[in-house]
């Protein structure tokens, strides 16, 4: 019997549960905390995916008992859980295993009480010296949290045990701040302990794409340039800030979803089949089609991209303001709330094919999808009428809400005639597999605590997004207003994104 | 949320005419919903599940157990009764459907067919049922009757179809039945995979167990267990091991290498197993308890210990909530160093939630076969003891 291999284990339903661990949330006293991480560790305790002693220690500068932080993620528990609000019993159970500990995020008196509250936690609930850093603060407060665990010993692991990081997006602001951020996270920790969360990533949907293409083998042959005419990738959103106007002035569309979320999807359609499901070997084949996407030249940027910003609409039978009369938003603000940019890729299976990517807030509906449009058939052999002109097929993966796959082909109508009408084959999630798909989060930290880093963006693809990025961002900071397209709010977004389709191409609306 | 109705009253339809009958059941579906503003019905079939039962009166509760299979596993039903003692010869038919809605409130619809054989016509069961199977699902038969597994109505579907599934529940070491299906599982040469839902029912016993495992530095005290005690819920009635019991310390032994020593009936209800393991003696013993509130013959814990210094002691137990749902306890205890306890809440085993799970499983259990041989060889030991008593 080899070392840890439990036998017992052959054929479960529950897969192993990993190695006793607590996992230390900075800013517990958060949103993000009682909104997804607590909610996520407790329906992960439910499913009977956390190892027996499980332990959370929430910190944060608040002063705060272990029963108030236990009551206060009891409420947000009960509030959150995507399984349900716990009972007596089972809260009874995860909450022996929730402590605070109160401190600032750079006194390394209160960093001193934390080490000595998880010495307690190790001896007391066998969680042997492994322990996750969440980092659920703002970006400001990641470099003296980290500079802080560092000098106080805490994010180096004892023999036999381990240490990891966690840190939430963004990482950095541009690609200088984000080289600055990394350099700084590995003077403190080794890269293999460093995990960067993009939710998106981890969504089931998106891990269906690697599954759809490498495990049906009809779709690898027209993979490429000589069947696909272009692919749209496409994350479209209702909501407008939602009262975060002041922390979106200082993002925009570009740096909240395309260069990390939307370029995620582009490599994970892109890329080459990975030698093995092992991390390293999906992020290699991640990453080297990222780097051939190719860079858009500071002058070619207007042919490339367009950007946009919402004005007042009408979205979801209500109206809506515009972007700029948003609290905390400038009324003179240029930040785009939407971009649209055609990549290529310069590599031999997508040579000359277009991949465009968008991103909206306020728009029609929330949609996110990958579309795939494949060529026309070389020869219209049906065509008879005006009307038979049907579409080439296509292939859609969708990601939100109606999470699954369709593929569009041409069908003969009935009758003695033959007129062609497109038909669509659908498989739906939701409607085939009736079981509860996991949170983002859920899979993340779960998998963090495994070790493995597979769904987390490693340090090369963060600073490949935002090199693709900054010429884009560069002309636009220099251009002002000019080259900002206006849009209503309910609507796909501006017209001056149709240009940079092409003839014979359209955005999908959808 | 999820409902289920009938799109259509169930209806009798010639045999031979069943598919034909299902298009125009699932095209007066789609009538009836062009005329009203929800969204068009949408029919999904994941694989087909057959049902075999004896008793006539049972078509609307299996029928209920169906509906709610349906609900995570779309699938086309037949649910099949058989009589082979009926005074007459006849096979009839009906066809209905089942609706639920999805997680979008989007109504999705699975068809259900009823077969009653009765009298000779039980012969060519398999033969009617062929024609009705969607093509490349896989195909999944439920045979609810244990006392007609030698049958030719039965053996002719062990070509058609890819798992059978069983349900040994109740029965005992005592029971001739219960080596009867073992023998009859580990011979079988067939295509088809076997499997028992009082395996399935074990399935959270186990991720529970091997869980407390799962710790580094507790793995290695799998090897040092040297007591192991299986408790259920105690069934003064009907004396006997059972089978469940058997199921999982054949479970215990098959994956940890133990071999069987002896095995001997303390009581009617009470057994200790013998077991030799590489470096040491292993003692398991199953008991009935008092007071569980479980259904009887239920597991209701299991305790492993090893003994060795520092003695570590590794527990699941189960009891009922005032719900429908079972509380399982998990502890490890470790003399001198760190322990815990988890509460775990888990929805009571119906049989539509076993059979949904069934359902997902491929291919033949290679866990479940080797605990199964175990089991008999225990059964054999136990015989042997009382013959000798």
């Amino acid at each position: 019997m080899a070392n840890n291999h439990n036998p017992l284990r052959e054929e479960a339903r529950v897969e192993r549960t990993p190695s006793p661990c607590t996992v230390v949330i900075f800013g517990a006293s958060g949103d993000l905390a009682k909104r997804k991480l607590v909610p996520a560790l407790f329906s992960l305790a439910r499913e009977r995916r956390l190892p027996g002693g499980f332990s959370i220690v929430g910190y944060s500068r608040s002063a705060m008992s272990d029963d108030a932080l236990r009551s206060l993620m009891h409420e947000a528990v009960a509030k959150f859980s995507s399984s349900g609000p716990p009972t007596a019993a089972e809260w009874e159970s995860f909450s022996a295993g929730m402590f605070y500990c109160q401190g600032g995020y750079d006194d390394v008196a209160g960093y001193e009480r934390l080490k000595a509250r998880l010495a307690e936690i190790d001896a007391e609930r066998g969680t042997s010296g492994n322990r996750i850093f969440y980092l659920s603060t703002p970006p400001s407060l990641i470099g003296p949290i980290m500079d802080t665990l560092g000098a106080s010993g805490l994010a180096r692991s004892a023999p036999g045990s381990w240490t990891r990081i966690i840190i939430e997006k963004p990482i950095g602001y541009d690609l200088k701040t984000a080289q600055e951020l990394n350099a700084h996270v590995s003077r403190i920790f080794d890269e293999d302990q460093v995990y960067r969360i993009d939710h998106y990533r981890a969504k089931e949907t998106v891990q269906n794409i690697v599954v759809m293409r490498f495990a049906n083998g009809i779709f690898e042959p027209v993979w490429n340039r000589r069947y696909i005419d272009h692919i749209q990738i496409t994350a479209a959103e209702a909501v407008g800030v939602e009262g975060r106007g002041g922390y979106y002035e200082g993002s925009g569309a570009v740096r909240d979803m395309l260069q990390n979320h939307l370029l995620q999807l582009l490599a994970l359609v892109g890329m080459e089949p990975p030698t093995s499901l092992e991390a390293n070997a999906i992020r290699d084949e991640a990453i080297k089609v990222a780097k051939a996407v190719r860079p858009i030249a500071p002058d070619a940027v207007d042919a490339h991209a367009v950007r946009g910003q919402y004005t007042a609409g009408w979205v979801g039978g209500k109206a809506v303001p515009g972007y700029r009369e948003e609290e905390g938003v400038s009324p003179a603000s240029t930040t785009e709330t939407y971009a649209a940019i055609k990549f290529e890729i310069d590599n031999w299976r997508w040579a000359g094919v277009p991949f465009y990517l968008r991103s909206g807030k306020r728009m029609t509906k929330r949609a996110a999808e990958i579309a795939v449009q494949f060529r026309q058939a070389p020869m219209r052999l049906f065509t008879t009428t005006e009307a038979d002109l049907h579409e080439p097929n296509l292939l859609v993966m969708k990601i939100q809400p109606d999470e699954g796959l369709t593929l569009r082909l041409a069908a003969k109508l009935p009758g003695h005639a033959i007129h062609l009408r497109s038909v669509n084959m659908d498989f739906r999630y939701g409607t085939s597999f009736g079981a509860r798909s996991s949170e983002a989060y859920e899979r993340l930290l779960l998998d963090c605590m495994f070790g493995d880093p597979t769904l987390f963006t490693r340090r090369d693809m963060v600073e490949t997004g935002w090199s693709l990025m900054m010429p884009i961002l560069n002309r636009w900071a220099e251009s002002g207003e000019r080259h900002l397209h206006f849009y209503e709010a309910g609507t796909w977004g501006p017209e001056a994104a149709d240009a940079l389709m092409g003839e014979g191409r359209a955005w999908r609306r959808l | 949320m999820s409902i289920v109705e009938d799109i259509e009253r169930r209806r009798q339809v010639d045999v031979a005419a069943i598919e034909r009958e299902l298009t125009e059941l699932w095209k007066a579906a789609a009538e009836v919903k062009e005329g009203s503003a929800d969204e068009a019905v949408m029919r999904v079939c994941l694989l087909n599940l057959l049902v075999f039962i004896t008793d006539e009166a049972r078509f609307g509760e299996v029928s209920e157990v169906v509906a709610k299979i349906t609900e995570s596993a779309p699938c086309r039903a037949i649910i099949l009764y058989g009589n082979p003692a009926a005074p007459t010869d006849e096979t009839q038919a009906w066809i209905a459907s089942h609706c639920h809605l999805d997680d979008r409130m989007r109504q999705v619809c699975c068809e259900e067919i009823r077969v009653a054989a009765r009298g000779a016509t039980i012969r060519y069961l398999a033969r009617t049922v062929a024609p009705l199977i969607a093509p490349d699902l896989p195909v999944f038969l439920w045979w609810q009757d244990l006392q007609t597994l030698g049958e030719k109505y039965f053996l002719d579907f062990l070509s058609e179809v890819d798992r059978v599934i069983m349900d040994s529940r109740g029965l005992t070491h005592r029971d001739g039945v219960a080596a009867q299906l073992a023998s009859f599982v580990l011979e079988s040469r067939r295509r088809a995979a076997f499997s028992d839902l009082n395996w399935t029912r074990l399935t959270r016993w186990r991720d529970l167990v091997a869980g407390l495992f799962d710790a580094p530095d507790l793995t290695h005290q799998l090897q040092e267990l040297t007591r192991v005690t299986i408790c259920y819920a105690n069934d003064d009635e009907t004396p006997g091991i059972p089978l469940q019991a058997l199921l999982l310390a054949g479970f215990f032994a098959a994956q940890l290498g133990w071999t069987l020593k002896d095995a001997q009936e303390v009581t009617p209800h009470q057994a200790e197993l013998r077991f030799r393991a590489r470096r040491r003696r292993v003692m398991l013993t199953i008991e009935p308890q008092s007071d569980s509130r479980l259904p009887p013959k239920e597991l209701a814990a299991v305790t492993l210990v090893a003994e060795r210094p520092p003695e570590a002691s590794f527990s699941v137990a189960c009891r009922p909530t005032e719900g429908t749902d079972w509380l399982y306890t998990t502890s490890v205890e470790i003399s001198g160093g760190a322990r815990y306890h988890t509460t775990i809440v888990l929805p009571s085993l119906t049989d539509a939630r076993l059979m949904s799970r069934e359902v997902e499983i491929f291919g033949r259990s290679k866990p479940y076969e080797r605990a199964l041989r175990m089991a008999l060889d225990i059964i054999a030991e136990l015989e042997l003891d009382a013959q000798l008593a």
